[in-house]
């Protein structure tokens, strides 16, 4: 059969659906006239429109939601019927009640949900306050995990080759001055293995800023906690080659502490503090 | 002296040492690239065939005691202040210093809070031209460089200074 022919069937089913009786008995063609009866007959039985987006393309109010939905806002202005218009406009309005719904909640399945990544953390935490009791300094929180600095270089290598966890990858390690006399050091932890990361977090006093050095455990830490103690006088104690990184090595202070003042002078070199024709 | 030939008799010119001394200084200052930060992309600009420092007699020199000219181009540390003084001496007289860019001549957007910034290259060693910008342009170092040219021509190397 013929495309054209197949055309003039579903388009002559679609009106007789629609109630115009004589649009399948004006077709010309015999064999034609047949076939589309029968496919009324299938049609009607089935209880579905032969062409479902093609009888929504044909009704108005469909059309001008869809225009007005795209914003062309005088869409259904434009309809002249008084009473489409009605409809089509409550139409519109259940339309974009629904449309931002339907939208959020698709966009919500596709994040992963934050309980997650918080779950893991408590979890880690658990386990390590199981193995290393009084290790878990008090403060806690759900996307951290605050520890003591007595214990930690047992606890690194332990997070390092436990089957479970393999944090083989130290991603950062850097310095914070919280003021009040406390400093904390920071490490960013990520296993290659299992794709879990945590973040853990060690406090130290000011006067005594004592922290195990994690770089026999993973190289990488050798510049971190150089860099570390360069700018917080952070001590990592073990660290085999633990000099100031980037300032020279007669550098006096440290100097992202928030106590930090600048030198007057630098071997010779005066450092001028009045800012002369600035502000 | 090819370009004066032939126009006096007897090839004879009669100019003061001074003169001549200075003028070959000007017209061949070799520098030494001393690119410490992102000015030294400008300098490289500058020396490269779109711009050619090599058309004025600047040629880039490797050590410093090759050198005529320290173009001290980027940011100054404490570190390397140094370091840059210590290259300076190494330098065989006559020398001469371009700072280029602001952080050469006067700490640039580390004025206020660099702490480890030395504020103008000019507090450890005499500094003959500023360039400003940041970072200037080639034509702006260009500029500068024809600046000291000026300057190298003008001076008087053997004669003593008076007044």
């Amino acid at each position: 059969m013929s495309d054209e022919k197949q055309k003039l069937i579903d388009e002559a089913v679609n009106n007789a659906l629609a109630g115009d009786e004589d649009a399948i008995n004006n077709i010309e063609d015999r064999v034609t006239r047949a076939k589309a009866k029968a496919a009324l007959v299938k049609a009607k039985r089935s209880g579905v429109p032969v062409d479902k987006d093609e009888s929504i393309a044909n009704d108005p109010i469909a059309i001008a939601v869809e225009k007005a939905l795209a914003g062309d806002e005088d869409a259904i202005n434009n309809i002249e019927d008084r009473v489409t218009r009605a409809k089509a406009k409550a139409a519109l309005v259940k339309a974009k009640r629904e449309k931002p719904n339907n939208e959020s909640s698709s966009v919500k399945d596709d994040l992963p949900s934050p309980e997650e990544t918080l779950n893991f953390n408590q979890l880690l935490c658990q386990k390590i306050a199981e193995k290393f009791p009084e290790s878990i300094d008090v403060v806690q929180n759900k996307d951290w995990i605050q520890l003591k600095p007595e214990n930690w270089l047992e606890i690194a290598t332990w997070l390092k080759t436990d089957k479970d966890l393999i944090f083989d990858s130290l991603q950062c390690n850097t310095g914070m001055d919280l003021g009040e006399g406390v400093l904390e050091s920071r490490y960013n932890l990520h296993s290659m293995k299992h794709l879990h990361s945590t973040e853990i977090r060690i406090k130290v006093n000011i006067e005594n800023p004592d922290i195990p050095s994690v770089e026999k455990v993973w190289r990488v830490a050798d510049w971190f906690e150089r860099e570390t103690y360069d700018m917080f006088g952070i001590n990592f104690t073990g660290h085999r080659d633990l000099r100031r990184i980037l300032l020279p090595d007669d550098w006096q202070g440290w100097p992202l502490r928030k106590d930090y003042e600048e030198q007057e002078t630098y071997h010779g070199i005066v450092v001028p503090k009045v800012k002369e024709g600035w502000e | 002296m090819g370009l004066l030939e032939n126009r006096f008799d007897d090839n004879i010119v009669v100019e003061k040492l001074d003169k001549l001394l200075s003028w070959a200084r000007s017209t061949s200052p070799w520098f030494f690239q001393f690119g410490t930060a992102c000015c030294a992309i400008e300098m490289m600009a500058a020396a490269a065939s779109r711009h050619d420092l090599m058309r004025i007699g600047i040629i880039p020199r490797s050590s410093p005691r090759q050198a005529d000219v320290m173009i001290v181009a980027g940011t100054v540390t404490m570190k390397m202040a140094l370091r840059v003084k210590k290259l300076y001496e190494q330098m065989a007289d006559p020398k001469y210093v371009v700072a280029m860019g602001s952080c050469a001549t006067s700490g640039g957007p580390y004025w206020q809070h660099g702490y480890h910034v030395l504020k103008g290259v000019d507090l450890v060693i005499p500094v003959d031209v500023y360039v400003p910008g940041c970072p200037p342009r080639p034509e702006a170092l260009i500029e500068g460089l024809l600046k000291l040219q000026e300057q190298i021509l003008e001076g008087r190397p053997l004669t003593r200074k008076t007044g």
